[in-house]
């Protein structure tokens, strides 16, 4: 009876720490939960953009879905008083850009303060990004900039002429396989593309002037806004970016945004679930990109 | 004996619970209770990489932390029989006393007290006391150790200090035989042509 009462109350002690343990692990926002009151948020965005999770080969993607999750939960819970934006992306797809700094503009309406940390890299659609915030702090070695857009895609004609393969196309409209791959690119084609793809920078210039109002004059910023990178030390110069600094002092940097006085926690808001990582089995059935041969990208 | 006598015994009465472990061999029960461990441990682990980094979401990409947890639990199975195989051939050689499978049994169940250290450490994070954790995680350790001598002593029936001993073999033959790979080489580099 004593032996079953001992290693009964073992078991519970240990069961009770394992559940702990998986709740931690699932929802990192309740892991520090012993220690003050307001919270920064950290949304991470790692990684080529891209509407998909990571794939068992593409595990730095950074997908636009639950990172705009992230940023709806930090707009959403009242013990979130500020939020840092930790980029490490060399940028992505258009629309994920778009749509992240579109939840990014909601969340500062909330008055939330948004302070964008910038990592290695913050070039091009994460550039975008970071405009989305209220002040975006980087380091001296950063890369950024790469404002800009591009769409990309391979003629292998002359690949599928030696490998006697001939792709029959049947279609709606003269333009609906713009792009193919299977042939040379008409210049009515190449002047459509063109046009979207210009389009989308002056969406982009847009966002940089929109984002950088009174901080860099707009016709300087159409001077540089070709495609170039800079160091963030360069970029804190021509007002790309508001000051220098490393994650911690753009922590900092929120914490006062905010007004917080009292002891605050950070909290990662899109940290991996223990259960994200054991969906790899899934995961693996994308051993092939599923996106189109060609794709907007900034 | 039933299952909660033997982790009872474990805790409070090792020395007659190893003994009628190494006479009985319960098998599937210890690789049972091994792999439970393992797989609790595995979990509070996570959960303290998560709790002690001050930036949770820094750690590693978890994407492939199941594969290799996987592969942990076939290479820690293979390791404890190894280990039971090894220890019990090199007392048979020594001592002239061999009992792998009781061995193997008794190891199995040694590492009980090891599934209270992450929690323990677990606890004491979760109350700000985490240097009290890794303190408790550490006892649990030593404790670990000193029932795995004891399944030694028991198993293979063999005085203490023989024990000891046996337990530290397989490192001082890693020891020795790195030492004699370095003399070896420290002989062998004059040679190289200058």
């Amino acid at each position: 009876m004593r032996k079953g009462l001992v290693v009964g109350l073992m078991l519970v002690f240990l069961v009770l720490m394992g559940v702990l343990s998986i709740r931690v692990v699932n929802k990192p926002d309740n892991a520090t939960s012993l220690r003050g009151s307001a919270v920064v948020g950290v949304i991470e965005i790692n990684g080529v953009l891209g509407g998909e999770a990571a794939s068992l080969l593409t595990t730095s993607a950074a997908d636009s879905n639950r990172i705009m999750k992230a940023i709806r939960t930090a707009a959403k819970r009242p013990d979130v008083k500020a939020v840092v934006i930790r980029i490490n992306s060399p940028g992505g797809t258009a629309v994920a850009a778009q749509e992240i700094g579109i939840e990014l503009e909601k969340l500062r309406k909330t008055g939330k303060p948004v302070v964008t940390s910038m990592g290695d890299i913050c070039a091009s659609g994460g550039y975008w990004i970071a405009c989305s915030s209220d002040y975006i702090m980087a380091n001296g070695t950063t890369l950024t900039g790469s404002i800009g857009a591009i769409m990309e895609t391979t003629n292998l004609q002359g690949l599928y002429d030696k490998l006697g393969i001939r792709q029959e196309v049947f279609k709606s409209g003269e333009h609906k396989d713009i792009g193919s791959s299977s042939r040379e690119i008409t210049p009515q084609e190449r002047e459509i593309l063109q046009a979207v793809v210009s389009d989308s920078y002056t969406q982009f210039l847009k966002q940089v002037k929109q984002g950088r109002k009174g901080k860099i004059d707009p016709r300087e910023l159409e001077d540089i806004a070709d495609g170039r990178v800079f160091t963030g030390e360069t970029a804190a110069q021509m007002g790309l970016v508001d000051s220098l600094g490393n994650y911690y002092d753009a922590i900092k940097q929120a914490q006062e945004m905010a007004g917080i006085t009292e002891e605050s926690r950070i909290e990662v808001l899109n940290a991996e679930k223990l259960w994200d990582s054991l969906i790899l089995g899934t995961r693996a059935s994308r051993l092939l990109p599923t996106q189109n041969l060609w794709q907007l990208k900034y | 004996m039933s299952l909660i006598d033997t982790i009872y015994g474990i805790f409070f009465d090792p020395v007659p619970t190893l003994q009628y472990l190494a006479r009985e061999k319960p098998l599937l029960p210890g690789l049972l209770v091994y792999l439970v461990v393992f797989v609790f441990n595995l979990i509070i682990n996570r959960g303290l990489t998560t709790l002690d980094s001050e930036i949770a979401g820094f750690i590693p990409d978890g994407n492939f932390i199941w594969v290799f947890a996987g592969l942990g639990v076939i290479l820690s199975f293979f390791i404890l029989a190894l280990t039971a195989g090894l220890l019990s051939l090199l007392s048979e050689i020594f001592y002239q006393r061999g009992n792998a499978s009781g061995l193997l049994v008794c190891l199995s169940f040694a590492v009980i007290p090891g599934a209270l250290g992450p929690p323990l450490q677990y606890g004491a994070t979760l109350l700000g006391v985490s240097w009290l954790g890794v303190i408790l995680s550490l006892l649990a350790v030593i404790w670990v150790l000193v029932l795995q001598v004891l399944s030694l002593r028991e198993a293979l029936e063999l005085q203490t200090g023989q024990a000891v001993l046996l337990f530290i073999l397989p490192g001082l033959l890693v020891v020795f035989l790195l030492l004699g790979l370095i003399f070896i080489i420290a002989q062998t580099m004059p040679s190289f042509p200058g």
